[in-house]
């Protein structure tokens, strides 16, 4: 979709660089040779997963904006082109579009985001073919083990910039410890990636500090039915539901738990209560379910490429495009970002080698915090800071009826709380 | 032990979905002796005109179901006149191989017009509510509604097909067809109208888990799987066996579930299979 418009903007750039030449060719004589750069972009458009995918066409925007759709390296201007391919949600067509733009298009970068189900194909497909990747919106060690990698090693070309499970899993203890401390957690963790990890780090950390943990046992998704788990639920009397699933399955779970009478005091809903898309459909059911996340317009950053804040990049999306904010705007521009910055500091951008090493030296601040891929856990990767948020009902004046109110800030101190974690009420 | 009963409950109103949507392929196995792969397909286009009529028109979900039901018969109607009798006149393979391309075509083009996207159709709160029925123990109204449904629908389809002059004919081009033309039956407008009974069917059912469950344009096969599990725990021609292999299929997932989440669709074919090496014939054949 916005394949038209980055076309349209390169090709605008394209003239001006024109122009450009005959105006300024004794200063800058390699000038008419700078080809252009392309960012590829590995989405999830459609499928289950497409709501990690809303805001990137904005974002390209943006940043062609931003940037005048040009990159400046050693003094050379490149037009600089951001494609993205869809993956309909689906790891095998995440392999081959990646490798699509790598070989048709020949891209120079490749942005891979959503899960380990998009994330970690495409990523795979750079690291054989030597095109240097960056992934988010995939916690760091689904993407880091979920690929079979060596913590001694690291990877040559691919990096992740994302939370990792320590922080996630800190993320929600510290909002537990305020909601229900020592209680009882039940886990909805299907039989996937992200699932599998999950029940590690629960069954394993969170037992050591005070909670116990209720797990009926990895599942396969879609199921018709979470009654079997609901009654294990109730029968343990469980405080609070964590669960890692995609949108559609979380309604289901959410619905069910109503029809059903099962009144948790909080429900951790991953995967899904992140995206305003995926909590309308509760209505008032939404109030107080919260979710560990790494952005929102209260974040206190500006872009590093033309400085606009959290919040004008939230406001603007939502008039633009007629649709409420997701923190998906917040890592996409980030990692835009952090691409556009690593195209500008590359030595030698013909050779995938440098520009690989500019990736994995940035130091950035972005509009989603600090990347550095110095920080995370295991090598190429960079943490970022998560805190919790609730879904409440909108204040006055505000275009959508509910909103993301930030309740704990433990793993994010730089970023303002709004209200204390208060339990769901059930009217 | 309310717990247990709970969980009973629970699964015997999950057997009532099933059931509704094995409902039409057993009319297609029992009385027009063909099997329909399409069917699952069918009845998640359903699901998808479901959406369109609620979320781009508009309409409210009970209106919406309204509409489904004659659009559901004619289709029915016209897949049968216009392409299954045509093939069941060459043999009875073709007719399979009809039906599988059929279903291939209804899930490309679905893909095409919907997008690969998991949708739901949201009924504006009757899916949360829920009926207290004693103690702790609370039912759904939407799979009450959707139990009710597919009771209504078994005893409207028996009334049909074994107390009236037109069920009479059905059955009778379906049991002997070449008696039935001797005798002066028209069987091409027969089974037309049997096969808008099944049309009937995939609409309510397609509708009704539209709102109570995801889909997307590939989840009509692994629903094919559960209806031919309940047809065939059934046996030929019994519709009230239906619903109870409906029930057994979700009883049986429940109780697995119960044990580990890993082993509740393991067990629900499970069951399925020790049944079957017992009972091929089914648990209630008609015929």
């Amino acid at each position: 979709m916005s394949f038209t418009i980055s076309r349209r903007k390169a090709l605008i750039g394209g003239a001006y660089a024109a122009a450009g030449t005959l105006v300024n060719l004794s200063i800058r004589p390699a000038f008419a040779d700078a080809r252009t750069l392309k960012i590829g972009v590995v989405s999830p458009q459609t499928g289950p997963m497409a709501a990690f995918a809303e805001p990137t066409g904005f974002v390209i925007e943006r940043i062609l904006e931003g940037t005048g759709g040009f990159i400046e390296n050693n003094g050379i201007r490149y037009p600089l082109e951001i494609i993205e391919r869809d993956t309909q949600s689906n790891p095998n067509r995440a392999a081959e579009v990646t490798q699509e733009l790598i070989l048709s298009e020949g891209v120079d970068v490749i942005l891979c985001y959503g899960g380990p189900e998009n994330a970690n194909p495409a990523s795979d497909q750079c690291e054989l073919n030597g095109v240097p990747c960056l992934s988010s919106d995939v916690p760091i060690e689904p993407w880091f083990f979920g690929r079979n990698g060596d913590p001694a090693k690291g990877f040559d070309y691919t990096y992740c910039a994302f939370f990792d499970v320590k922080t996630y899993a800190g993320a929600m203890l510290a909002f537990m410890d305020k909601i229900a401390p020592g209680g009882t957690v039940g886990g909805l963790w299907p039989n996937d990636a992200d699932g599998v990890v999950l029940s590690q780090a629960f069954t394993e950390g969170f037992g050591a500090a005070g909670y116990t943990i209720v797990d009926p046992g990895r599942f396969d998704l879609p199921t018709s039915s979470f009654s079997t788990q609901i009654a294990k639920f109730r029968d343990s009397n469980v405080d609070i539901v964590q669960g890692i699933m995609p949108p559609p399955d979380f309604t289901l779970f959410w619905t069910q738990c109503a029809q059903q009478g099962f009144q948790p005091k909080a429900m951790i809903a991953g995967k899904s209560s992140e995206y305003p898309a995926s909590v309308e459909p509760l209505g008032e059911k939404a109030v107080g379910v919260s979710v560990p996340i790494w952005w929102t317009p209260d974040f206190p950053y500006v872009s590093s490429i033309d400085g606009t804040t959290a919040l004008e990049t939230a406001r603007r999306y939502e008039s633009e495009t007629g649709r409420q904010w997701t923190a998906g705007i917040g890592s996409r521009h980030a990692m835009l970002e952090v691409l556009v910055d690593t195209l500008r500091r590359a030595e030698n951008l013909d050779d995938p080698e440098s520009v690989s090493a500019a990736l994995g030296a940035t130091k950035l601040e972005t509009i989603c915090g600090s990347i550095d891929f110095s920080t995370g856990p295991v090598p190429n990767s960079a943490k970022l800071g998560l805190v919790s948020i609730q879904w409440v009902k909108s204040s006055e004046g505000y275009a959508f009826p509910y909103d993301m109110a930030v309740v704990e800030n433990s793993f994010h101190p730089a970023v303002p709380v709004a209200r204390e974690p208060f339990p769901i009420p059930y009217g | 032990m309310t717990g247990l009963l709970d969980q009973i409950i629970q699964a015997v109103l999950l057997g009532g979905l099933y059931a509704i949507f094995a409902l039409g392929l057993a009319i297609s196995v029992g009385v027009l002796k063909f099997i329909n792969v399409a069917h699952g397909d069918l009845i998640v286009a359903m699901s998808f005109l479901m959406l369109t009529l609620t979320n781009s028109l508009g309409l409210p979900v009970p209106v919406a179901l309204i509409v489904l039901i004659p659009v559901g018969a004619g289709v029915g109607w016209l897949l049968q006149f216009g392409l299954f009798q045509r093939a069941a006149s060459q043999n009875e393979l073709q007719i399979i191989l009809i039906t599988f391309g059929l279903s291939v075509i209804i899930q490309n083009g679905l893909l095409g017009l919907y997008g690969a996207d998991t949708r739901k159709v949201t009924a504006g709160g009757i899916e949360m509510a829920s009926i207290n029925l004693f103690g702790n123990i609370n039912a759904g109204v939407l799979p009450l509604i959707i139990f009710v449904t597919a009771c209504l629908l078994i005893v409207g389809l028996e009334q049909i097909l074994y107390r009236t002059g037109l069920g009479i004919q059905i059955r009778a081009i379906a049991d002997a067809p070449a008696a039935a033309k001797l005798v002066g039956l028209r069987l091409a407008g027969l089974m037309a109208v049997a096969m808008a009974m099944v049309g009937i069917t995939e609409a309510v059912s397609g509708g009704l888990m539209s709102i109570w469950t995801n889909f997307d344009p590939s989840s009509g096969s692994s629903r094919l799987l559960i209806a031919f599990e309940v047809v065939v725990l059934a046996g030929l021609g019994s519709f009230w066996g239906v619903l109870v292999g409906g029930i057994i299929i979700a009883l049986a997932q429940t109780f697995g579930g119960m044990i580990d989440s890993a082993f509740q669709m393991l067990a629900g074919h499970i069951v399925f299979l020790v049944l079957f090496l017992f009972r091929p014939q089914g648990l209630f054949p008609k015929t």
